[in-house]
């Protein structure tokens, strides 16, 4: 190879190299079927809200996973404000910032399980409750369980509100 | 809390020189038990061993979040002694539980008579059913406060509570995953971040008006 044609030999294995790079997604280029969908969180988002949102766990604002809702954490703004934050039933403001805190929790993860068809046992979403990964409020759920249900089809396109609201919709238990 | 800090420097600066001392002549001890060449690696793993042990317990003194968190709640309310109805609305497992130093509680908190006021109320029993159906019964006393010890019931969380007394029943609404005192989340005012103080009359047109504590 002569000298003079290093240049172009380096443009072309640049633009090659460009090619194989990830393609992973950019701030602000996600489309809709590459998350999971926004119109089916208020039902998994009740029964997030049930399970994991109280006030000692993600209803706290310090916390990651920050979920926002009735019996939690509340979210006022002049649009949608909140003026008793324990009666108040949960706002699409809520919502969208309890979706937005759960697709952000891990979003180049979630990407590859919600657009790439990944296998979504790899998310700490479902690591964490399940207890696989070190979860500071233990083991919430098992795998196949309603709550385990609604999050899995939920986040592989497959939505089904009856798992989601059989969680929500859980009695107080009985003594024994 | 300033000077918790102070006195951890202090501390610091003045325990290294007393201890190297300390363990090189216990050191020099367990080495002598040893012969030859191994005497000196003997003597020196246990130096090195006695030196991690007491940086590890040194650090271990010091939680500066739960330090500021104690400092925070103030001294105790003239005229009441530590004890079983000191402090009502704290959060009672701030100094009772496994970093505080006092006797331990399983579960702790007040209840009041209504929302609006800060008027403890006794003889509530209050119901905790365990993630097992295990069930516990405590009662508040004329402070309006309860606790559980770990030897009379440890629960298994989630836990879900109810409130009675006489005709009156107020269940939570939502399970306790980990919070240990109930002003954990039921601290005053009630806000966006806090469900407002226990309370067991919601509506004192309809719900009996009760008898409220003695001791106050």
């Amino acid at each position: 190879m002569s000298a003079l044609r290093f240049p172009q030999v380096f443009v072309w294995l640049s633009l090659g190299l460009l090619g194989c790079g990830s393609t992973e997604p950019q701030a602000g280029r996600l489309s809709e079927t590459q998350l999971p969908a926004r119109e089916q969180f208020p039902v998994v988002g009740a029964a997030m809200q049930r399970r994991c949102a109280t006030l000692d766990c993600h209803g706290q604002a310090t916390r990651n996973l920050r979920l926002y809702g009735y019996g939690g954490l509340r979210l006022s703004s002049p649009e949608t404000p909140i003026v008793d934050p324990v009666a108040d039933p949960t706002t699409v403001q809520e919502l969208d910032a309890s979706y937005e805190s759960t697709i952000g929790l891990e979003p180049e993860a979630l990407w590859r399980v919600v657009a790439q068809g990944a296998d979504p046992n790899q998310l700490s979403l479902l690591r964490k409750p399940r207890g696989i990964e070190k979860h500071k409020g233990g083991e919430l759920m098992r795998t196949g369980d309603a709550l385990d249900r609604c999050l899995v089809l939920w986040l592989t396109h497959m939505a089904d509100p009856a798992p989601c609201e059989q969680v929500r919709d859980t009695p107080r238990p009985e003594a024994n | 809390m300033k000077r918790v800090h102070d006195w951890l420097i202090l501390l610091h600066a003045v325990l290294p020189p007393l201890g190297v001392r300390t363990f090189k002549l216990f050191c020099l001890k367990v080495a002598g038990a040893a012969r030859g060449a191994a005497s000196s690696a003997v003597f020196m793993r246990c130096k090195n061993l006695l030196s991690i042990g007491a940086a590890c317990a040194l650090s271990a003194c010091a939680d500066p979040v739960h330090d500021d968190a104690v400092a925070k709640l103030g001294g105790e309310e003239a005229g009441v002694r530590p004890g079983p109805l000191h402090r009502p609305g704290q959060p009672c497992v701030l100094c009772h539980g496994d970093k505080g130093g006092e006797s331990e509680f399983s579960l702790a908190g007040t209840v009041y008579v209504d929302a609006a006021s800060k008027t403890p109320i006794e003889d509530v029993n209050v119901t905790i059913i365990d993630s097992q159906n295990r069930q516990f019964v405590a009662h508040t006393n004329c402070a309006g406060n309860f606790f559980i010890k770990p030897e009379e019931f440890e629960p298994d969380f989630p836990i879900w509570l109810s409130l009675d007394r006489g005709s009156v029943l107020r269940e939570m609404e939502t399970p306790v995953y980990r919070e240990r005192s109930c002003s954990g989340c039921h601290g005053d005012p009630k806000s966006l971040s806090s469900a407002g103080h226990v309370f067991l009359i919601e509506d004192p047109v309809t719900e009996p008006l009760l008898p409220v504590s003695r001791c106050r």
